[in-house]
C-alpha cells in the first residue's frame, strides 16, 4: 500500500508531520510495518522517529532518561545491567536492534513486557504534542493513552536500590517467545527481612501491563519468604482477570502465577 | 505521492534508486537491486529469512522502509563472500551440512556473521541466542550451530587481514 | 561431523545379509546445492522477474458452511489496477481431485466454489491485478451473499446419525467400496479378549499440524511464444501438478511445462496442487505472467495441515507380556474435502498394529468430513499419530505388567516371515536390532536372551 514516509529531524518537525489524518509515528517499525505488511493497517503517511533526536540514554543524579526511539539493544550498558533479563527476554537479538523502548509501550498483549519492568520502576513518560510537552506517569498512560497527534519522547525512572530488583518472564520457549507471564518488582526489605515497600507489576494478566496492588498489599509487612511470595501470587491471581491466547489459557496463567511470583521474588 | 531517489551502499557499491513510496527494503533489494539471496519469508519479523546488515547491525528487511535506508551501508548475503571466496561461515555451512531447503540459510548466515563480527569466539549459548530469531523448519539447528562454531574456529586460525 | 555420523553406523548388524560395503550410508557427502544456498544464489520460484506480471489474491469464504446466494464483483472490479476476476464459471473442469489419476475419487472439491462453501477460507473468486496491493484490496471488496448452514466441526459429532450431512452423498464419511470405513482384521479378536489376563484400553488424539514452511506456497505461470505455459512452482510434486492442472484446464499435458525442484520447505504441504491451476488459468485469460503466492496467514489457515486424528486402542495382554489381541479404532479428520485423507486413512489402518506381531487384530478406520480446512499430506501422514498412540500404549502395558519397556517391545516385535494383518509378509524387519542398539547407546542393560534376539528369526 503506497504511503508517504517522513523523516523529520526534530521533535517539533515530528509533531508537524503528524498533523493530518492517517499519519502514524514509527520508530523501530516492528509493530507498525508488520501490520501494514499483513494488510491490517492502511496509513496515509508514516513519520519516522529515527532521526528526531529521540535515541539515547542519559544518567542524571537520581534518575535515568531514555529516549523513546532508543533500540532495545542499546539498553545493554553497565548502568542498566539490572535490566539484562528484560533485554534477553525481548524477542530475538535482531528484533532488539530494531524495536524501541517507547514503541514497546504500544505493543498489544502478550507483547510489551518492557512496560512491566517500567511500571515496577514507577517510570514516567515525556509526551510531546501540538500543545507542547508534558510528563505523565506510565500508570496513567496505560489507563488513558495519549492523543493521536502526540508522541512519547522519553522515559524516566530512578535506579532501584541494589538488591531490590526482581524480574521473571515465563515463556513456552527459552528464547524469542512471547510471555505467559511477566513479573517485575522492586522490593525493599528491612534488616529483619520484612518487606517495607514493594512495587509489583505484571504482564499476562490483563489487557496491558498492570501494577498489582493486591500482591503488594499481601507482601508488605511480611518476612519475604516462600510462603509470603506464593501468597502474594495467589492474591494477584484472584485480583486480575488473566487472559487466554495462543500461548496459554487464562486458567493456566492464574494457576502458575503463585509459582512464578515465588520464583520472581526469591529465585526458588 | 511521488517516488523519490534514495541512495545507499549495497555490498560496497553505491546505489541511487528511484523508489515508490512505502516500499520495503526487502522488495527493493530483490526487485530493483537483483539481490535475490535475501528471502521473503513471513513479513512479520518472525522468521529471519530477510536478515541483512544495516550499518553493520542485523535487521529484518521486511520491516525496514527503503526510504529510511538513505545513506546507510547495507550488506546482504551476496556481499558476504569476497572476491568469489566464500566467507568462513559459508564454508562451514557447506562442510557441516547445515543447509537443507536453503530458504533460511542466507538469513542464518547474516545473523551469525553479526555475532562473529562482535564476538569472534562465542560460546554455544551465544550462538543459540544470536540465531533465536531465525527459523529453520527443516529443523537443522544442530548442524547450523555447529557450523557457526566451526566458522569461528576457522576465522581464529586465519591471519587478521583475511578474516 | 562425518566422523560422528560414521561412528553411529553399526556395520556389524545384518552384515551377512549385505553384499559389499556402504558407499553413501554413514558418509557425509556434500549436498550439490549447498554452495548455492550459502551464497544466496539458489533461485526459488519467486526469484525470477517477468515483465507485466499480474498478482492473484483469492477472495475466500468467511463462513464454515453456507450456500452462496450470489457473488457481487462490482466493487472489486472498480479497484484501480484490477485486470480480471475469475470465478468457477471460468474454470474449464471445476473439479479438484488430487488422486484422480490413481483412481481415487469422487470429484467433490471445486477449484473455485460454486453454490456453497464447506470451510472458512475456501476459495471463491480469484482477483488478478497489476500489483499485489491492488489484488488484496479488491479481494476484500468481493461481496459474497451467504445463507448459513449448520457447521460440523468435530469428528465424532460428524459421525452421529443425526449429524447434518455436509457432503452431497448424504454422509460425512468417505465410502470405501460401498463401506463407510476401511476395515482390516486377522484372527478372532473377540474370542481372544475372552482369554487374556489383562485388557488395556486408551484413547489418543491429535490436533491438525501446519507445516509452516519458511517459503509460502506459490507459483508463477508464464505464457510462452509457442502457445504453451511454463509453471514456475515450489511444488514438491511436479508431475501431480502437471497432471492435475492439465485436467482442470482441459488442455493436453504437453501444453504445460512445470519448472520446479527448488522448494523452500515443504514437508508434504506443497503436494496439493492448489495455486498452479489458478495461475495458469489467469495467464490463459489475460495473456500475461501471473503469480499466485500464499500470504503467511493463508499458509497457516488454508494450506492443508496434517489431519487431526482420534485413535482408541484396546489390547488383550497375557501375564507373560504377549499381546494377543489388538482392536484399533481410527478417526481421521479430512476437513471439508478429500485431498489425500482417504489414502492417509488406508495407510493408518494398514500400519496397525504397529511393528508388532499380534495374532488377533481388528482395525476400523473412518475418514470423516468436517467443515474444517481440508487436511492432507505431511511427513508420514496416516502413520505418525498412530505410532505415537501405539508406543504410548506399549509403555502403558509395560507399566501395567511391571515389565522393562525395551524387553516388552523385543518380545512382541515382528520378525521376518511373519504375516501382518493385511496379509503382507514381513521382510527387512529391524525393530529388534534398533531397540537393542538404542538400549546399548543409553547404557540400558538387557538380559542375554534379549541381546541374542534377531529380526531374522523367532525367539
Amino acid at each position: 500500500m503506497a504511503f508517504a514516509v517522513h523523516r523529520p529531524e526534530s521533535v517539533p518537525a515530528v509533531i508537524a508531520a503528524l498533523a493530518g489524518p492517517g499519519r502514524v509515528a514509527v520508530s523501530g517499525g516492528t509493530l507498525v510495518i508488520r501490520d501494514i505488511n499483513e494488510g491490517r493497517s492502511f496509513p496515509n503517511a508514516i513519520v519516522s522517529l529515527r532521526r528526531a533526536g529521540l535515541s539515547g540514554v542519559v544518567r542524571n543524579a537520581e534518575t535515568i532518561d531514555i529516549g523513546a526511539a532508543t533500540p532495545i539493544a542499546d539498553l545493554a550498558r553497565p548502568e542498566l545491567a539490572f535490566l539484562d533479563g528484560v533485554l534477553r527476554g525481548f524477542a530475538s537479538p535482531t528484533l532488539r536492534n530494531m524495536a524501541s523502548l517507547g514503541g514497546n509501550l504500544f505493543a498489544p498483549r502478550p507483547y510489551g513486557d518492557s512496560g512491566v519492568a517500567l511500571l515496577a520502576l514507577d517510570a514516567s513518560l515525556g509526551i510531546a504534542g501540538p500543545h507542547g510537552a508534558r510528563r505523565m506517569p506510565l500508570l496513567e498512560f496505560y489507563a488513558a493513552g495519549i492523543a493521536a497527534d502526540e508522541i512519547v519522547t522519553g522515559l524516566r525512572f530512578a535506579l532501584p536500590a541494589p538488591g531490590t530488583w526482581r524480574w521473571l518472564k515465563a515463556t513456552r520457549r527459552a528464547l524469542n517467545s512471547a510471555s505467559v507471564l511477566a513479573i517485575a518488582a522492586v522490593v525493599e526489605t528491612d534488616s529483619a527481612g520484612t518487606v517495607a515497600a514493594a512495587r509489583i507489576a505484571l504482564g499476562g494478566v490483563d489487557a496491558h501491563p498492570v501494577r498489582s496492588p493486591a500482591a503488594e498489599a499481601a507482601l508488605c509487612g511480611r518476612v519475604l519468604d516462600a510462603a509470603a511470595a506464593s501468597h502474594a501470587g495467589e492474591e494477584a491471581a484472584a485480583a486480575h482477570p488473566c487472559f487466554a491466547d495462543a500461548y496459554a489459557s487464562a486458567w493456566y496463567r492464574r494457576r502458575v502465577l503463585p509459582v512464578h511470583m515465588r520464583r520472581a521474588l526469591l529465585g526458588i | 505521492m511521488r517516488s523519490s531517489f534514495v541512495s545507499f551502499t549495497l555490498n560496497g557499491e553505491e546505489k541511487e534508486l528511484l523508489i515508490a513510496p512505502g516500499q520495503r527494503l526487502v522488495d527493493v533489494l530483490r526487485e530493483q537491486c537483483g539481490a535475490m539471496g535475501t528471502r521473503n519469508g513471513c513479513g512479520q519479523g518472525g522468521c529471519g529469512a530477510c536478515t541483512v546488515h544495516v550499518d553493520a547491525v542485523p535487521m529484518l528487511s521486511c520491516l525496514v522502509l527503503a526510504e529510511l535506508a538513505e545513506g546507510c551501508d547495507i550488506l546482504t548475503i551476496e556481499g558476504a563472500a569476497r572476491d568469489r571466496t566464500l566467507h568462513a561461515l559459508q564454508e562451514a555451512f557447506v562442510a557441516e551440512a547445515a543447509t537443507q531447503c536453503g530458504f533460511c540459510t542466507a538469513g542464518m548466515i547474516m545473523a551469525a556473521k553479526a555475532l562473529l563480527d562482535r564476538d569472534p569466539a562465542p560460546q554455544r549459548e551465544a550462538v543459540v541466542e544470536a540465531l533465536s530469531g531465525n527459523v529453520c523448519r527443516c529443523t537443522g539447528y544442530e548442524p547450523i550451530i555447529a557450523a557457526v562454531l566451526a566458522a569461528a574456529a576457522m576465522l581464529a586460525r586465519l591471519p587478521a587481514a583475511a578474516a | 561431523m562425518s566422523a560422528d555420523i560414521t561412528a553411529r553406523i553399526r556395520e556389524d548388524i545384518f552384515a551377512a545379509e549385505r553384499a559389499g560395503v556402504f558407499r553413501a550410508v554413514g558418509r557425509a557427502l556434500p549436498r550439490i546445492d549447498a554452495r548455492a544456498h550459502v551464497s544466496g544464489s539458489t533461485r526459488y520460484y519467486a526469484d525470477r522477474s517477468f515483465p507485466g506480471l499480474l498478482h492473484v489474491v483469492m477472495a475466500r469464504s468467511e463462513r464454515h458452511h453456507a450456500l452462496i446466494g450470489g457473488i457481487d464483483l462490482s466493487a472489486a472490479e472498480a479497484v484501480k489496477g484490477v485486470v480480471r476476476i475469475l470465478t468457477h464459471k471460468d474454470v474449464p473442469n471445476n473439479w479438484y481431485t488430487i488422486l484422480k489419476l490413481i483412481g481415487m475419487g469422487p470429484d467433490e472439491e471445486p477449484v473455485l466454489a460454486e453454490d456453497r462453501v464447506l470451510y472458512r477460507g475456501e476459495p471463491v473468486a480469484a482477483v488478478l491485478a497489476e500489483t499485489a496491493d491492488a489484488a488484496r484490496e479488491a479481494a476484500g471488496k468481493v461481496r459474497i451473499a451467504y445463507e448459513d448452514l449448520p457447521a460440523v466441526l468435530d469428528i465424532e459429532a460428524a459421525m452421529l446419525t443425526d449429524a447434518s450431512a455436509i457432503k452431497p452423498h448424504g454422509s460425512n464419511l468417505f465410502i470405501y467400496d460401498g463401506r463407510d470405513h476401511f476395515h482390516v482384521h486377522c484372527g478372532d479378536t473377540e474370542a481372544a479378549f475372552c482369554e487374556v489376563e489383562h485388557i488395556l484400553e486408551h484413547s489418543y488424539q491429535s490436533s491438525p499440524i501446519e507445516h509452516a514452511p519458511v517459503e509460502t506456497t506459490g507459483a508463477i505461470a508464464v505464457p510462452e511464444p509457442n502457445g504453451r505455459y511454463s509453471i514456475h512452482s515450489n511444488t514438491q510434486a511436479a508431475f501431480f501438478t502437471l497432471d492435475n492442472a492439465a485436467l482442470i484446464l482441459g488442455v493436453p499435458f504437453r501444453h504445460l511445462r512445470v519448472i520446479g525442484g527448488t522448494v523452500g520447505g515443504g514437508f508434504g504441504g506443497k503436494v496439493d496442487v492448489i495455486v498452479e491451476p489458478i495461475a495458469v488459468l489467469g495467464a490463459m485469460r489475460t495473456g500475461r505472467p501471473v503469480k499466485y503466492a500464499f500470504s503467511r496467514e493463508e499458509e497457516m489457515q488454508v494450506s492443508s495441515p496434517r489431519a487431526a486424528e482420534r485413535i482408541r486402542i484396546k489390547d488383550g495382554v497375557m501375564a507373560d507380556g504377549r499381546i494377543i489381541a489388538r482392536d484399533v479404532r481410527i478417526l481421521v479428520d479430512a476437513g471439508a474435502y478429500s485431498r489425500h485423507s482417504p489414502y492417509g486413512t488406508i495407510k493408518a489402518a494398514a500400519h496397525m498394529p504397529g511393528p508388532y506381531t499380534v495374532p488377533n487384530v481388528t482395525i476400523n478406520a473412518w475418514c470423516v468430513y468436517t467443515n474444517r480446512t481440508p487436511s492432507s499430506a505431511m511427513r508420514g501422514f496416516g502413520v505418525t499419530i498412530g505410532d505415537f498412540a501405539v508406543e504410548v500404549q506399549m509403555d502403558r502395558i509395560a507399566r501395567l505388567l511391571g515389565r522393562d519397556p525395551f524387553e516388552l517391545r523385543l518380545q512382541n516385535a515382528y520378525r521376518d516371515g511373519e504375516m501382518k494383518p493385511h496379509r503382507k509378509k514381513v521382510e527387512g524387519a529391524a525393530l529388534v536390532e534398533v531397540v537393542q542398539a538404542a538400549a546399548e547407546r543409553i547404557g540400558h542393560s538387557l538380559p542375554p536372551e534379549y541381546r541374542a534376539m534377531s529380526s531374522s528369526r523367532k525367539g
